[in-house]
């Protein structure tokens, strides 16, 4: 076998490893960072919703590690979601004014807002 | 509006940004192209520029895979991962084997060990990344895209541009150092090719990288991506001219073929825009119309290429047949002229010692010696004809004959060839007349050459015709003097004519019965054109004379 040979079989050995332990970490184990917008109850915790929308759908951001939280994978909604216990990675955030973003306000629910 | 993060939500996320259809038509049909296209060289060339070829075409394939993944993030959230954590890595090694190509097909050598080892360093760094998932930090249910790390996704631009200047460098070392135009042109048809391949797809990237940073663009940054996959087909364009023009790769492939494959590859594109079962059966019977007339029209414009190869070679072997003959017949004739000088010499000293036995200078000869003397006395005429004769040949050949243009009465030369040639005539009892030469008729002539021409006619008829008679005959026809030797001889078969006043050609019959050399038609033929005339021969047949007609132009104002 040629040098060039060589060099090249350990290359794309070198590469099928990387796309093995790729294909095993995110596809088999799900282990990565999901960022997403979990449904929020507003009459027991601080939600965000979009500014300007009418009707907008009060939420809670979630940073989970994907297998932790099959409800918010592919074919579902994030509804209902809470930490798992066992969860190495899941951190959800309720609406304050320190951690809004633009375009983004906290819900205010319509019973709170009506004068007594 | 945000919702949350499930198949339907990306499908319409993705179909708001652009169509679909423009989205697969930019990644399927150039990575098939390209595939297509370097498999096909592989396969016909098998050498270490084809193999990097195709293993560039292959991680730009991989690429445009991996990327599509991306775009449809409804299939799910871990494939787009997965796909998106590759990316990277695969496109620096695509332009290290882009660089390996380029260099392996303008240098015609491998690339050398230590630039090879540098290639792959610089690969290292995001293989390292992309085998730990650093560079992507988490992904995005809500734009349906995964989020880069800010630094570490910047590396890669950095080793791809080094591959780029790295290839602008080759380039224009290599440039300098091309010692003909045809590789010149090589050079800057294989350099803007990939370097096209590689800057549409570095620009576009790193567009998409910092416009995503910013926040900036009008609209989705990665719409911008799809652009940078047109670099493919301007590569595959310039390599397809290459292999036509210069049968780059040691292909032999015709423009023709080429075509048509990138005629097919245009047809078979269109199902991807087409959605009607109408408009898919129309593009269909489109495509196999278009493969059947093509696989004839590629066969028929071989066949003819096939020829005119055939033929060129034919020509380049018949040039170099010619040369040869050329050489050999400039040989010969140096060799005849060298001989005939050696032996011109001794042949006059012994003609004219014989002369003199003949004329009793050395005493009276006995009658037993005269009919030997006699015969060797003929014979050293024989041998003196023919060495004036070579030395002709040769000085016409080298066209170095020497004429003496002189204003001549053609009917006294014609009168004097009669006189001397009288006695051979008697001597064989033919009647020998000359006509029509009383008044005088001038000519702009080498008079001792013409007078040869019309000595060697005459001499010829006397020769050749066993009894009867030869007639010269002189008169003038328009601007021109045409002096006829008619005799009642041999005569001529149609098939001698044409061939009679060519070197060495004698007729058959007489080969062995009466002496000749061959040459004196020719001679006589080269020296009446060289006075601006004409000689020609005719005959009825074998058995019934021959006519001998020469022209030579009338002096102006006589």
């Amino acid at each position: 076998m040629s040098s060039t040979s060589k060099y090249f079989l350990a290359f794309f050995v070198a590469v099928l490893v990387v796309l093995g332990y790729r294909f095993y970490d995110y596809k088999v184990s799900r282990n990565y960072l999901l960022e997403v917008n979990a449904s929020c109850d507003p009459m027991a915790e601080q939600c965000f919703v979009e500014e300007g929308v009418d009707e907008a759908i009060p939420y809670k951001k979630v940073v989970v590690t994907a297998r932790y939280a099959p409800h918010c994978l592919e074919e579902h909604s994030c509804e209902q979601f809470s930490c798992p216990a066992d969860a190495t990675t899941c951190l959800v955030t309720y609406c304050n004014a320190e951690v809004l973003e633009a375009g983004e306000a906290c819900y205010v629910p319509e019973s709170a807002s009506e004068p007594e | 509006m945000i919702s949350f993060f499930n198949v339907q939500y990306c499908y319409e996320l993705l179909i708001s940004q652009l169509p679909i259809s423009l989205v697969l038509y930019s990644h399927i049909p150039t990575a098939v192209a390209a595939l297509a296209f370097s498999l096909f060289v592989v396969w016909r060339a098998r050498n270490l520029e084809s193999a990097c070829l195709f293993l560039m075409c292959v991680f730009f394939a991989a690429w445009c895979a991996l990327d599509l993944s991306t775009w449809f993030a409804f299939l799910g959230s871990a494939d787009v991962m997965f796909a998106w954590s590759l990316l990277d890595l695969v496109a620096v090694i695509m332009f290290f084997f882009a660089y390996y190509f380029l260099y392996v097909a303008i240098t015609g050598k491998d690339l050398p060990a230590r630039q090879k080892a540098m290639g792959m360093l610089a690969v290292l760094p995001t293989a390292v990344w992309t085998f730990f998932g650093k560079h992507l930090v988490a992904f995005d249910a809500n734009s349906c895209e995964a989020i880069e790390h800010p630094l570490i996704t910047l590396y890669p631009y950095v080793a791809e541009g080094t591959f780029i200047v790295a290839a602008i460098v080759l380039l224009v070392v290599r440039y300098r150092r091309a010692e003909s135009d045809d590789q010149r042109r090589e050079i800057v048809l294989y350099g803007a090719g990939v370097l096209a391949f590689l800057l549409f797809f570095f620009s576009a990237t790193l567009m998409v990288t910092v416009l995503t940073a910013s926040e900036t663009a009008a609209f989705d940054p990665y719409n911008y991506e799809i652009y940078g996959l047109f670099g493919m087909p301007v590569l595959l364009f310039y390599l397809g001219y290459l292999i036509a023009r210069y049968r780059a790769f040691n292909m032999k492939v015709l423009g023709a073929q080429i075509l048509v494959g990138a005629l097919m590859v245009v047809i078979a594109a269109e199902f991807l825009f087409v959605t009607s079962t109408v408009n898919i059966i129309l593009v269909g019977v489109t495509l196999v119309i278009t493969t059947v007339m093509g696989y004839r029209l590629v066969r028929s414009v071989r066949r003819e290429v096939d020829q005119r190869e055939r033929l060129e070679q034919l020509s380049k072997e018949l040039q170099a047949a010619n040369t040869n003959l050329t050489d050999v017949s400039h040989f010969k004739t140096q060799l005849l002229s060298l001989a005939s000088h050696q032996i011109k010499a001794p042949l006059a000293a012994i003609k004219g010692y014989l002369a003199l036995v003949l004329e009793g200078a050395y005493g009276p000869v006995p009658d037993k010696l005269a009919a030997p003397v006699e015969a060797m006395q003929r014979s050293a005429n024989g041998l003196v004809d023919l060495v004036m004769s070579l030395l002709d040949l040769r000085k016409i050949e080298e066209g170095k004959m020497d004429y003496q243009f002189a204003r001549t009465d053609l009917a006294a030369l014609v009168r004097d060839v009669g006189a001397d040639l009288q006695v051979l005539a008697t001597e064989k009892n033919l009647a020998l007349s000359v006509q029509g030469a009383d008044a005088p008729v001038w000519v702009k002539a080498d008079a001792p050459k013409l007078k040869q021409v019309i000595q060697n006619l005459v001499d010829n008829a006397i020769k050749y015709t066993p009894a009867g008679s030869v007639v010269a005959t002189l008169s003038t026809e328009g601007r021109n003097a045409v002096c006829t030797v008619r005799d009642t001889g041999l005569g001529m078969s149609p098939a001698l004519l044409p061939r009679l006043f060519d070197e060495f050609t004698r007729d058959q019959r007489v080969q062995r019965t009466i002496r000749g050399t061959g040459l004196g038609l020719y001679i006589a033929k080269r020296i009446i054109e060289a006075h601006g005339g004409t000689v020609r021969a005719e005959s009825e047949g074998e058995g019934k004379g021959s006519t001998f007609v020469v022209h030579v132009p009338l002096e102006q104002g006589a």
